[in-house]
């Protein structure tokens, strides 16, 4: 049994496997929404590399890129940054 | 924030793909001072991008020997800007610390590769993602139990990808390749020259046993309101729309340049050019694997470790090892460019985005709004095309293909970075005017 941690996604809160990828466990939970574009789409990871910014998100205040970034126990997530 | 003295290391290697891997190991092993930048939470590249207990054995006896080495190796962190200084090579990364500033006697790009995109309409729909990137998803974990997952593009990865998609769980639908039959005929001679491949090749093949493999066909349009829920697929006369909710889509990839470019690296088609030392043009900086010239896995690992060598003078091509890693290079190498050629993009897919299908996916800039008879820099100024956070990544290679334009010059900062991070420790308050500019 892997170990869980706790984080919130927008003030939801989401069970996950600490260290694993922020962009899966956000598309695992069925969120395909992570940023919006200027005129204000819906966005998704494009490329899951670091590359197409496509997948920012707020962590703790700072924008990250999900898909390069290590879930932690306590994470407050927020999308549509 | 307290100012740490800058560290002077004999390598500092960018990337931690197979290439950068290779490089920093050789280079260690050799009693040498290495640092290692990547900006992955965890060395391995994009190939070896599982989760650790998943990893292939190769990845695992290479991070093995690199854990071994003494390399220290520095994760998610971004280099944005390099410059030469006191006879060195300096680099500044933004991390989740802040900036990290460096020295290195030599350097090693090995910043390898992104995927390629050719747009079609809906391509921006969440569900549409890269070939690369839906497999790397998949490799880190993420399960698609039952869902149906479209493979479609270009090019020897879209096979990994869909046998990944399988093995994870995922409903495969196919396999859409634009290549035609009549050019895939030109991999039998590769393959039959490689017994490897070509056991990698059935292997790949038999993982997708009964999901059709096409082709000739390739993606029209994606369909879907909030996310994807269609696509309309073509080879040119029939149309088929079928229901999915994963589309991994890749046409190649694309050498990553920026930070070679600002260093002022010389490049050759595209890519790095490199000596057979894998110097580059700019004293001590060398350059391995993808970056230059995509050619896989093999040609990564036998530059990383040409470069890592070179970099600290333990390279020798004559020895027993300098002949066989040459000639592992070599055959790469040819592979790389027979691949290319084989699969070339249609002209057919040049024509597939409509006016209001986007171009810059960072900024929403469409096809329409770009004026032809404009160049690469008109383009950005009128449009605000590759002036979005991924600095025209993904735009800048579709603007080469439809609209003729080099790439705009490059500068600091090469990656996005919070801008309390582009001031340099040195200048303590930050950058000053000169007294009679009256600011």
């Amino acid at each position: 049994m892997a170990e869980r941690c706790s984080i919130t996604v927008d003030g939801q809160p989401l069970e996950a496997e600490p260290g694993a990828s922020l962009a899966v466990v956000l598309l695992q939970s069925g969120r395909t929404h992570f940023r919006s574009s200027p005129s204000g789409q819906d966005r998704a990871p494009l490329c899951a590399m670091g590359t197409c910014y496509e997948c920012l998100v707020r962590v703790d205040g700072r924008q990250v890129r999900a898909c390069l970034e290590p879930v932690r126990d306590g994470m407050e997530v927020l999308t549509h940054g | 924030m307290a100012e740490r003295p800058v560290v002077l290391y004999d390598v500092a290697v960018v990337g931690a793909g197979p290439a950068g891997v290779a490089a920093a190991q050789a280079a260690a092993a050799q009693g040498r001072q290495v640092c290692l930048l990547d900006e992955s939470f965890r060395p391995g590249g994009q190939i070896w991008r599982h989760r650790p207990a998943a990893a292939p054995p190769e990845a695992v006896r290479l991070l093995e020997a690199l854990a071994r080495s003494g390399a220290e190796v520095r994760s998610q962190v971004s280099v944005f800007d390099g410059w030469r200084e006191d006879g060195a090579w300096r680099l500044a990364a933004s991390g989740p610390g802040g900036r990290q500033d460096l020295a290195a006697r030599a350097l090693v790009l090995a910043c390898g590769a992104r995927e390629l995109f050719a747009p079609f309409p809906g391509w921006t729909l969440p569900g549409v993602l890269g070939a690369g990137a839906g497999q790397a998803l998949l490799k880190e974990g993420l399960a698609l139990r039952g869902e149906p997952v479209l493979v479609a593009g270009s090019g020897p990865l879209l096979l990994p990808a869909a046998a990944t998609a399988r093995r994870h769980g995922a409903r495969l639908l196919g396999v859409l390749e634009q290549a035609p039959w009549g050019s895939l005929l030109g991999m039998a001679p590769l393959l039959a020259s490689r017994p490897g491949k070509a056991l990698q090749a059935l292997g790949l093949g038999w993982s997708i046993l009964g999901a059709p493999y096409r082709p000739g066909w390739w993606v029209a349009e994606a369909l879907g309101a909030e996310r994807l829920e269609q696509v309309r697929i073509t080879d040119g006369r029939n149309e088929r729309l079928l229901p999915c909710r994963w589309l991994f889509c890749g046409f190649g990839l694309v050498p990553n340049l920026e930070l070679a470019r600002l260093l002022g690296c010389a490049l050759d088609a595209g890519a790095l050019a490199v000596d057979a030392a894998q110097l580059s043009s700019m004293p001590g900086v060398h350059g391995a694997g993808e970056v230059c010239g995509v050619a896989g896995v093999d040609a990564a690992l036998a530059e990383g470790r040409i470069a890592g060598l070179a970099a600290v003078g333990a390279w020798d091509p004559a020895g027993p090892e300098g002949r066989r890693l040459l000639r592992a290079r070599r055959r790469a190498r040819a592979m790389g460019r027979e691949l290319e050629r084989i699969f070339a993009l249609r002209p057919e897919l040049a024509a597939l985005p409509r006016p209001d299908t986007l171009l810059c996916r960072c900024e929403d800039v469409p096809f329409g709004a770009v004026d032809p008879a404009w160049g690469a820099r008109e383009t950005k100024l009128c449009t605000r095309a590759g002036m979005g956070p991924c600095q025209g990544r993904v735009c800048g290679p579709i603007l080469a293909r439809h609209f003729g334009h080099d790439p705009d010059t490059v500068r600091l900062p090469v990656k996005c970075v919070p801008v309390d991070q582009l001031i340099p420790p040195e200048a303590g308050s930050g950058p000053s005017c000169p007294p009679q500019a009256g600011c």
